[in-house]
């Protein structure tokens, strides 16, 4: 019997489409303003009236801003996950990540850890960007 | 000319709230119409306005209400703002009773989420990037905030927990709460799991059937109808398309709400300040929103709501009684109705063992948002008084 799968990401604008053909290339994009250097993810424009932001890739780096434990599923392909972690990641850079912890148990997770990027394959082929503690040993 | 004082609910109708099964949405929803007519003591002829918010099962059938209640309708909306919808209809009904559109407009709320076994949002970020992280359900949102909240405070479990303990007590006092029977305690609070950590099922709104119409009119028409007028002295309300929880520009953060503009409205065209609000209305699908609703509105600091509810200032003997009637987490829940519908209440001094004595004016706050990236946040807030 098959079972579910996960929701793939949404490539509905050209800014996902490059954000996540990067992370198939294990490099994290974001764009900057060329006037200003506010940069963003996804897109937030500035106050500058520069029409087109550069894509630079983000350092990987980055510390947890805020984080949830799953403890029940609401969506059948992750029942056999609970509890799992969803977190969101504040880039050295700036912008706010929505990603999950790995490499830790989720009893050790703080906001404020220091974290870098770890691109996790899925069973399905799918690509995340994934964070696991900073200065830890890991495969990315 | 300001409308501060010149348009008032004139009639308030609810259904019954649970789960009521062999109902539809459609025959609460005419429940409601005829006990807001009743009350109204209104010809039902003069009742030509209707607006009504979807809901997320899809609410009443079109305009099949209309047709069972005989109400004439010069216009029939739709009106879909998330949970800022109920004084969103408030705002659309006096446009059109400004314009002379009609005499008297029902706003309505509907739903039969219960009996159709809804899970609430569930399914929202399916088929967005965030459900490939696993990120599902609004309630994940207000977990990210109370975990935050957390951090920056040291708040406890327990102290998170006074919010429903609160509103359950409140509910407890009123005979049409869903949870009137359900006493809760904070010990069978902490004793619950959690669901989305750091929230368990006691910090999430109930899923109810239910519906409730109010009758809005000018103030000179209410003044002839049977009811006591709750005048609308105010509103105001903002919107950002930043993105919920990422951008900085937006009004809904990790670290709580910004309405600083819908306030500015609200509290300007209604001539007053936060110390003239007697009874408040918070929006409150989870706990932790009515803990950032205390904060953004004013009614306390940055970093003091958890401590304020947990010393007991929001229940109805203390220094700012909020959400009386236990609303959407132990009175039922209808998104913004809930709050609406109590604050207009309170006004009448119909609010029975939670009514706040010589309550004049009342703060009804709404929210709305989407956990789909590409929508924004918006807020909400409508002055009233007796």
């Amino acid at each position: 019997m098959e079972s579910p799968s996960k929701p793939q990401p949404l490539l509905a604008t050209e800014g996902d489409r490059v954000y996540w053909s990067g992370v198939r290339e294990h490099r994290l994009l974001v764009t900057r303003c060329r006037n200003c250097g506010h940069t963003s993810h996804p897109r937030v424009a500035c106050a500058c009236a520069v029409p087109a932001p550069e894509w630079v890739e983000a350092s990987g780096l980055g510390s947890v801003y805020t984080f949830i434990v799953y403890h029940r599923a609401y969506h059948p392909a992750f029942a056999a996950e609970t509890p799992y972690n969803v977190a969101w990641v504040q880039l050295e850079e700036g912008p706010l990540l929505m990603t999950n912890i790995i490499g830790c148990e989720l009893a050790d997770i703080r906001i404020g850890m220091p974290v870098r990027v770890v691109y996790d394959e899925e069973a399905n082929g799918m690509i995340l960007p994934r964070f696991a503690p900073a200065g830890s040993q890991s495969s990315g | 000319m300001s409308i501060r004082d010149r348009y008032a609910f004139a009639g308030v109708g609810l259904s019954r709230l649970g789960r009521i099964e062999g109902r539809s949405a459609t025959e609460l929803a005419v429940d409601a119409i005829e006990a807001a007519v009743a009350d109204a003591g209104i010809d039902r002829r003069d009742l030509d306005g209707y607006i009504y918010q979807p809901s997320f099962d899809g609410g009443p059938e079109g305009t099949a209400p209309l047709i069972a209640t005989g109400l004439p309708a010069n216009f029939v909306w739709q009106l879909q703002a998330g949970s800022t919808t109920g004084i969103s209809s408030v705002i659309a009904a006096v446009g059109a009773l400004e314009a002379g559109l009609c005499k008297a407009c029902v706003v309505l709320y509907a739903t039969s989420a219960a009996s159709h076994r809804l899970t609430i949002g569930a399914g929202m970020s399916a088929a967005s990037s965030w459900g490939a992280h696993g990120f599902f359900a609004p309630v994940s949102i207000a977990a990210g905030m109370a975990q935050r909240y957390r951090h920056n405070y040291g708040m406890t479990d327990r102290q998170l927990g006074q919010v429903a303990v609160t509103l359950r007590s409140n509910a407890n006092r009123r005979p049409e709460a869903v949870m009137h029977e359900r006493p809760l305690s904070i010990e069978e609070y902490l004793a619950a799991p959690y669901l989305v950590e750091p929230l368990r099922k006691y910090d999430c709104c109930l899923v109810n059937d239910g519906a409730v119409a109010l009758i809005v009119t000018s103030a000179a028409r209410a003044r002839d109808l049977r009811q006591l007028p709750v005048y609308i002295m105010g509103y105001g309300l903002d919107h950002s398309q930043a993105r919920i929880v990422s951008d900085p520009n937006g009004l809904w953060h990790w670290d709580g709400f910004d309405v600083t503009r819908a306030k500015a409205a609200a509290f300007g065209t209604a001539g007053i300040d936060i110390a003239d609000v007697d009874v408040a209305m918070m929006y409150d699908a989870f706990s932790m929103f009515l803990l950032a609703g205390l904060e953004a509105w004013g009614f306390c600091g940055r970093g003091e709501a958890a401590a304020f509810v947990a010393d007991g200032h929001i229940a109805p003997g203390g220094s700012l009684p909020c959400n009386t009637s236990g609303t959407a987490l132990s009175w039922g829940y209808m998104q913004g109705f809930t709050q609406l519908t109590e604050g207009v209440r309170q006004m009448r001094g119909e609010g029975g063992a939670t009514q706040v004595r010589d309550a004049e004016i009342c703060l009804v706050t709404g929210l709305g948002g989407s956990l789909e990236p590409a929508i924004g946040s918006s807020m909400a807030g409508c002055v009233l008084r007796r």
